[in-house]
């Protein structure tokens, strides 16, 4: 039965999550339980699989069948359940470290394999539980735990890696702007074979105070680095640089490139 | 029957373990406990290769050869390796143009006239059944007919037959 | 006499795997064990269930957990380096009591070793792989029938305790083909119900049950320190003590009940030889050999590696001496020795990458005998 609002996915003998005041997470919770709501999904028929991270414990907290796995390895869960229960929507939930890192071999695959997953990447840029270490997606130059010199290697940019593996849907969004973020989610849900969503988010805790950002400020910053695809596009390409585009990036109406 | 203990020996690509498992499959259906074995890791053309089969009226304690009552050879290098391996009165068929100690079958050659030469290894089995008598000649061919591809079926037949009468002419 | 078939060793495992129910097999290719996946990619489709060839081993056995939470009774099989890498997905399988069965075909190593030779080194591995504390069942086979039989019950006792249940085999048991009777044996079920809301021990009930995702019970399922609700307590110390003696506790528990075994001759025995898979069997060409010489010689072949039962050790084999016969450097002879006591524990250890010979068996086993004397 499909769920009437989204308190309904709260799983409230759990509740509260332990999110860090300024985290993106809450805000990417609630899209995912109001995304679920809003595509018809019946709550009992979804399966929410996360590995090892603070966005892995956006699922504890929504009240769906729910397989909290080891650091990595939620994807490869997913599959099995996915493979075996067609009837069962599966959505996968982690962070870059969790999925492009330690994971990042079973995401290439899933994608090539076409696997009827949905995959949601909270990337902040950050490990965030482990205490602020470098992630695939830190850029350049910052400082972090492990790089106090600024990070001399060149990132992952998530989208272009699982197209480039074959996915037959992608977005990004960011979670300063959430009524957008569960557009993209919904048409995620919607998708039959592989999607992907890159939702980018702040860490304040590890992030922000390391920078001297306010949390406002930090989504402030996130707000005004992101751009609409079709809008990036117009950009002259010194300034398409310096800003990230967002929307669906293939699998949609504006499908093109946008590396 | 008491235990009987085969190998069949040659070099990778000569059907070693296709042969045994046809003496293995014969043994089955002539209601007797078989264990069948083979070397692994040698199946590149050249290298010693050999299969082993072990026969027993009862339930098989150790499936391995360790004194061999027949050898079938096929190819030096994988002879080479079982031939102080031997029980005493062992059969030893080896083609003939190896030139190695035992009773020479003309095997390549059979198989060569009958137009099968992929079938010199079970012109040798064929041998040492018409030669001993271990197993009769129609489970022998009904597991050839029951594990040859389709299109090989009649050639390894064949094959079998001939050697079955050249065992028999030299009994 | 039962209908004979003749069959290799890991198509036998194939074959057992499908008769206890089991629909989802994933695994990765490696020496000495592919063809239990190639016999499952064949088979499963033909009877409603689902192959899947991943990409590396650690995927391999989280998709069979994933499945087995799906409601699918789950298999993968590997050799030692896969193995390796499966012992994180073990240690989640353990905490999140899900049932499922690994094949490890034992192959000669350390690493990589020699791929296509039999060894039994991953006996203590098969144990202690995983990180915490942890236990689970191993079990072994010394023939392509028990093989079958152990398969089938691999799948029995994962269901029964909703834990990992490991098959210890080797190469020279994987690849050999022998004459076996397949024959109908005992199946389990899952226990899917009732939707009570604990689905984990401990439950005064014992091991709870364990409803498939998507009928209802909105499970959380965790690797984390969860109480029976399946809720993280990641700091209450009282739920992290019970949860690991109860993990423990419901396998050492039934220990009895679970060690399954053989014995010969050991009631006049001087000199007991103990041995498992295939090393057993020249064991037991050894041991015949000498009663017929005179040598007041037995075996004792235990079939399930763990857990042991000291309690029936103990009283099949008295204060005898024992020689411990194995293809690794005396990993069930560690076992033994802490529950035995060392002094009468004997080794003979072969990791040459051949099966022993039950002629270097009659010899140690003469050799222990005159040093006894
Ligand atoms: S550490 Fe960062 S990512 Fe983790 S909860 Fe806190 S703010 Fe969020």
């Amino acid at each position: 039965m499909r769920a009437k609002g989204w308190r309904e996915l709260i799983r409230e003998d759990f509740w509260p999550p332990p999110f860090c005041p300024g985290c993106g997470h809450g805000i990417l919770m609630g899209a995912i339980m109001r995304a679920i709501v809003q595509t018809g999904l019946d709550p009992s028929r979804v399966a929410l699989v996360a590995g090892i991270g603070c966005a892995g414990w956006i699922p504890t907290y929504i009240a769906c069948d729910t397989l909290h796995t080891p650091h990595g390895r939620a994807i490869p869960h997913a599959a099995g359940i996915a493979l075996t229960r067609p009837d069962l929507r599966v959505i996968v939930i982690g962070g870059d470290g969790d999925l492009s890192s330690i994971g990042g071999n079973h995401l290439i695959h899933a994608a090539r394999r076409d696997l009827p997953l949905t995959v949601l990447c909270a990337n902040n840029a950050i490990y965030g539980m482990t205490g602020g270490q470098t992630s695939p997606t830190t850029p350049p130059g910052e400082r972090t735990a492990t790089a106090p010199r600024g990070v001399g290697e060149r990132p992952f940019d998530l989208c272009a890696l699982v197209a480039g593996a074959g996915a037959g849907f992608v977005a990004r969004g960011t979670v300063v702007r959430p009524q957008a973020l569960e557009g993209l989610l919904g048409k995620a849900l919607g998708h039959p074979g592989f999607s992907f969503v890159e939702v980018l988010t702040p860490c304040p805790t590890q992030v922000g105070r390391r920078k001297g950002l306010s949390p406002v400020d930090h989504l402030r910053t996130l707000g005004e680095r992101t751009v609409p695809l079709a809008r990036w596009r117009t950009l002259p390409s010194e300034e398409r640089a310096a800003r990230i585009p967002v929307g669906i990036l293939r699998g949609g109406d504006e499908e093109g490139s946008w590396t | 029957m008491d235990v009987r203990e085969i190998v069949i020996a040659g070099v990778g690509g000569q059907g070693t373990v296709f042969a045994a498992r046809i003496l293995a499959h014969a043994a089955l259906i002539a209601g007797h406990h078989v264990a069948q074995s083979a070397s692994y890791g040698a199946e590149a053309r050249g290298t010693p290769a050999w299969a082993g089969v072990v026969i027993s009226s009862n339930p098989i304690v150790f499936p391995y050869p360790q004194h061999c009552d027949a050898v079938l050879a096929l190819a030096a290098p994988g002879y080479r390796l079982w031939e102080d391996r031997l029980a005493p009165g062992a059969v030893v068929l080896a083609e003939e143009a190896l030139g190695l100690p035992g009773i020479g079958v003309p095997a390549a050659r059979l198989a060569q006239e009958l137009g099968a030469p992929q079938a010199a290894n079970l012109v040798l089995l064929g041998a040492l059944l018409g030669y001993t008598g271990w197993l009769a000649r129609d489970v022998a061919a009904e597991a050839v007919a029951a594990l040859s591809p389709e299109r090989f079926r009649a050639g390894n037949l064949a094959a079998l037959e001939a050697g079955w009468r050249y065992g028999r002419s030299i009994a | 006499m039962d209908e004979r078939v003749l069959i290799q060793g890991n198509e036998a495992v194939a074959r057992g795997a499908i008769h206890a129910g089991c629909r989802f097999f994933a695994g990765y290719p490696i020496t000495p064990s592919s063809e239990i996946m190639h016999c499952m990619a064949r088979t499963l489709p033909e009877v409603g269930g689902v192959f899947f060839q991943a990409e590396d081993e650690i995927a391999a056995l989280a998709a069979c957990v994933g499945a087995s939470w799906a409601g699918f009774k789950s298999m993968t099989a590997t050799s030692g380096p896969g193995f390796s890498l499966m012992q994180e997905e073990i240690g989640y399988a353990v905490m999140t009591e899900t049932p499922v069965v690994i094949v490890d075909v034992g192959r000669a190593g350390p690493s990589t070793g020699q791929a296509t030779k039999p060894a039994q080194g991953d006996y203590l591995q098969a144990r202690f792989g995983s990180h915490g504390d942890y236990e689970l069942v191993v079990l072994s086979a010394w023939s392509v029938e028990e093989a079958y039989r152990e398969t089938v019950r691999a799948f029995n006792i994962a269901e029964e305790l909703r834990c990992p249940v490991v098959l210890l085999l080797d190469e020279a048991v994987g690849h050999l083909r022998e004459d076996a009777a397949l024959v109908p044996l005992p199946v389990t079920e899952r226990r899917k119900g009732p939707l009570g809301g604990r689905y984990f021990g401990p439950t005064p009930e014992g091991v709870a049950p364990m409803p498939p995702f998507g009928s209802g019970a909105r499970l959380h399922v965790t690797g984390s320190t969860h109480d029976p609700t399946g809720r993280r307590m990641t700091q209450d110390p009282r739920v992290q003590g019970e949860l690991v003696a109860w993990l423990s506790e419901k396998v050492l528990g039934r220990r009895e009940e679970l060690f399954r075994y053989e014995a010969w001759d050991v009631d006049d025995a001087e000199l007991v030889l103990v041995s498992w898979g295939i090393s057993a069997r020249a064991a037991r060409a050894a041991q015949l050999q000498l009663r017929q010489q005179g040598y007041p010689v037995g075996l004792f072949r235990p079939i399930t590696l763990w857990p042991l039962a000291p309690a029936v050790l103990t009283e099949v084999l008295g204060d005898r001496e024992v020689l411990v016969v194995e293809m690794n450097r005396g990993q069930l002879a560690h076992e033994l020795s802490a529950m035995l006591g060392p002094e009468r524990i004997r080794t003979l250890t072969v990791t040459d990458g051949r099966v022993i010979s039950p002629g270097r068996v009659a010899e140690a086993a003469l050799a222990a005998l005159e040093g006894r004397g």
